[in-house]
């Protein structure tokens, strides 16, 4: 089999592990009485999904030899890193963006990203962010009617 | 039928935003559509924001005008740079970039713009001569029905939408269960919100949607983001003339109605509905061995094929709201979004709207050819912006339309959940088609089955104590082993026709 089993053995424990929590967040659900209440849906589902994570797992077992030494994810390559420093800046952004401003933090936001992806020409790493910033603001602001968070810039300029 | 039709063609020529629209729409969607990476899919998601406060047909019409662009757009780079701009147009590569290699890539895209244009026209005949049959005998429905029809697709989906059944079922629960979350939709119990006031309405469809379908893509494409981008020569694009028409005419008759069936069923898609009359028209061809040496024939089957596909798609969305694959399932929460409930009691309520977006996919078909034929020359240019430079610009349109929906930052925090969480599901093969289902249908769901258990007081006979019900039931559970038989076959003729043409 091409799948690989130790990956899908990890997703069905953490599949697992949402279930228990969800049992044990849902055991302070107000009770009801004909017994089908705020709990029953998602207690329903978390038991199903328990099935079904518990029946990967067994498959993997058996479709697995464990002798083979199989790495949980193929290779952990620069195109995951990138991924990961995508993730980390973005919650950055979602951070400082109340703060700064849509234009401010989106042309930081692009700069950052075009350059960790490689691109080094500082014209292109200047004039597409300004570009793409400004427009995007002017277009969703002023045109669509939805409000892009305002900051020092918008202030002044618009 | 006739009548609807018509009226839904003076709603559309009465207000020229309408057209507009459908300009846009279409070549927005066939620049999506043509760079490598950004699939029809992405396109209609991150557009979606743009549709809130549009009349639900103008919005839903920009909605089905990129994804149409989008299809016939992944054709153009198959033929410049053998790269397939969505996955759809795979069976174009191996005749359409022979002839691009033989130096005669202007006749390949004309002959692309024309079996585009001329199957999505015929399959748009065939979508509403079938919708119109099937809504009217679906009117037969009361309640009850509507919500095991609900389940029922959310069952097929989720059955064949994964690598194996059990995690396409995972995935369908996974949807579920995040549905849940928020107050609860009898008694108003805030459940799993974390004391968090962003979290009281449950997850925003938009914020999840473009998760899903676009962040997520973003980081497989972040992945590869290394691999260097083709040259491409400027090309001209030049129509079939008179004898390449008549020479490739019954291969889009044939391709557009076998497109359109296989894009009818839930879950093969429009993938197959190119590689199957590809197949065909190769078995069918006194000259077998011309196919993937640059045959015309070749390229009108694969493009005919998958825009048929891609209409033919449109028939259980819209009648029945069972949407057979991704592109379906986003357009399917833009309905939600747009204040229509997909399935039979659109026609019921809306026939005018549905009658005009009708109207307007046959005019779309119409700005395919033109737009397609127009923009296929600066194609070039544009499918070779490198990734560097063009994923940050996507990223932050779909930071944007997360936001937009409801001003809401924390909004772009739920898309980048729903992005990573998209990421992990593809790359373990569970699919996020499901878990959008699951989220659309939850709420649906939960209320109904609760009601049901109330008025019985607890007792699970009231889903059985009516012949209707349980013939509903076991047409349920027959059309999922069918199902799963016919996705499984279906996919083995993928592998296979796509190991043959390769």
């Amino acid at each position: 089999m091409r799948q690989n089993s130790k990956a899908d053995i990890v997703a069905a424990i953490c599949l697992l592990l949402v279930s228990f929590l969800v049992f044990w967040i849902s055991k302070d659900f107000p009770p009801s009485k004909t017994g089908i209440g705020v709990s029953t849906f998602p207690k329903l589902l978390a038991g199903v999904l328990i099935i079904f994570s518990t029946i990967i797992i067994i498959q993997a077992i058996k479709n697995s030899s464990f002798s083979k030494k199989e790495p949980i994810f193929k290779e952990f390559k620069k195109g995951h890193k990138l991924i990961i420093a995508v993730i980390i800046i973005l919650i950055i952004y979602i951070q400082m963006l109340e703060a700064l401003g849509f234009i401010l933090s989106s042309f930081l936001l692009l700069i950052i990203l075009m350059f960790i992806f490689g691109e080094r020409r500082k014209i292109i790493l200047l004039v597409v962010p300004l570009l793409f910033s400004v427009v995007l603001y002017l277009v969703f602001s002023k045109m669509a009617m939805v409000f892009l968070p305002e900051g020092i810039i918008e202030n002044i300029f618009f | 039928m006739i009548n609807y039709l018509m009226q839904g063609f003076l709603i559309v020529f009465s207000n020229p935003i309408n057209i507009l629209v459908i300009i846009l729409g279409v070549g927005a969607g066939i620049i999506i559509g043509a760079m490598p990476g950004l699939t029809a899919t992405m396109g209609i998601a991150i557009a979606l924001p743009l549709t809130f406060g549009m009349p639900p047909e103008v919005g839903l019409t920009l909605l089905i005008s990129i994804f149409i662009g989008g299809i016939h757009g992944g054709g153009i780079p198959a033929i410049l740079i053998k790269t397939p701009g969505t996955p759809a147009s795979a069976a174009t590569i191996s005749d359409g970039f022979a002839l691009t290699q033989k130096g005669e890539a202007s006749i390949a895209l004309g002959i692309h713009v024309f079996s585009s244009s001329t199957g999505s026209f015929l399959s748009a005949f065939i979508l509403i001569f079938a919708s119109a049959l099937i809504a009217e005998f679906a009117l037969k429905f009361g309640a009850a029905e509507y919500f095991l029809l609900a389940i029922l697709g959310l069952t097929i989906i989720s059955a064949i939408s994964g690598e194996s059944t059990i995690k396409g079922l995972i995935a369908g629960v996974l949807g579920l269960l995040l549905s849940t979350c928020g107050l609860d939709p009898m008694v108003g119990y805030p459940r799993f919100t974390f004391n968090n006031y962003n979290l009281m309405e449950g997850f925003s469809l938009v914020p999840a949607l473009i998760g899903l379908f676009a962040i997520s893509q973003m980081f497989f494409e972040i992945e590869i983001i290394d691999i260097p981008i083709v040259k491409v020569e400027k090309v001209k694009t030049k129509l079939p003339n008179f004898s390449q028409i008549k020479k490739i005419f019954p291969t889009i008759i044939r391709a557009s109605i076998i497109g359109n069936i296989i894009g009818a069923i839930p879950g093969p898609g429009a993938v197959l509905g190119s590689f199957v009359p590809y197949q065909n028209e190769k078995r069918l061809s006194k000259h077998p061995e011309k196919f993937g040496h640059g045959a015309i024939e070749g390229i009108a089957a694969a493009e005919a094929g998958n825009n048929a596909a891609a209409i033919g798609a449109l028939i259980p969305t819209l009648t029945l709201g069972i949407p057979g694959e991704a592109a379906t399932a986003v357009l399917l929460g833009g309905l939600m979004i747009l204040g229509l409930r997909p399935g039979p009691l659109l026609f019921k309520n809306n026939p005018e709207i549905v009658y005009a977006v009708f109207a307007s996919i046959i005019i779309a078909c119409f700005v395919l050819l033109i737009e397609g034929l127009i923009l296929a020359q600066y194609m070039g240019k544009l499918i070779t912006i490198p990734k560097k430079i063009l994923l940050p610009i996507i990223l932050l349109l779909c930071i944007v339309g997360a936001f937009a929906i409801r001003r809401s930052v924390f909004d772009i925090g739920i898309a980048l959940i729903f992005g990573i969480l998209g990421y992990f599901l593809q790359k373990l093969k569970f699919g996020v088609v499901p878990v959008l289902l699951g989220l659309i249908l939850g709420p649906i769901a939960e209320a109904n089955l609760r009601r049901a258990l109330i008025i019985s007081r607890g007792n699970l006979t009231i889903f059985f104590n009516n012949w209707l019900d349980i013939s509903l039931i076991l047409l349920g559970i027959l059309s999922l082993i069918f199902g799963i038989k016919l996705s499984n076959s279906l996919k083995k003729i993928s592998k296979e026709s796509s190991v043959q043409t390769n």
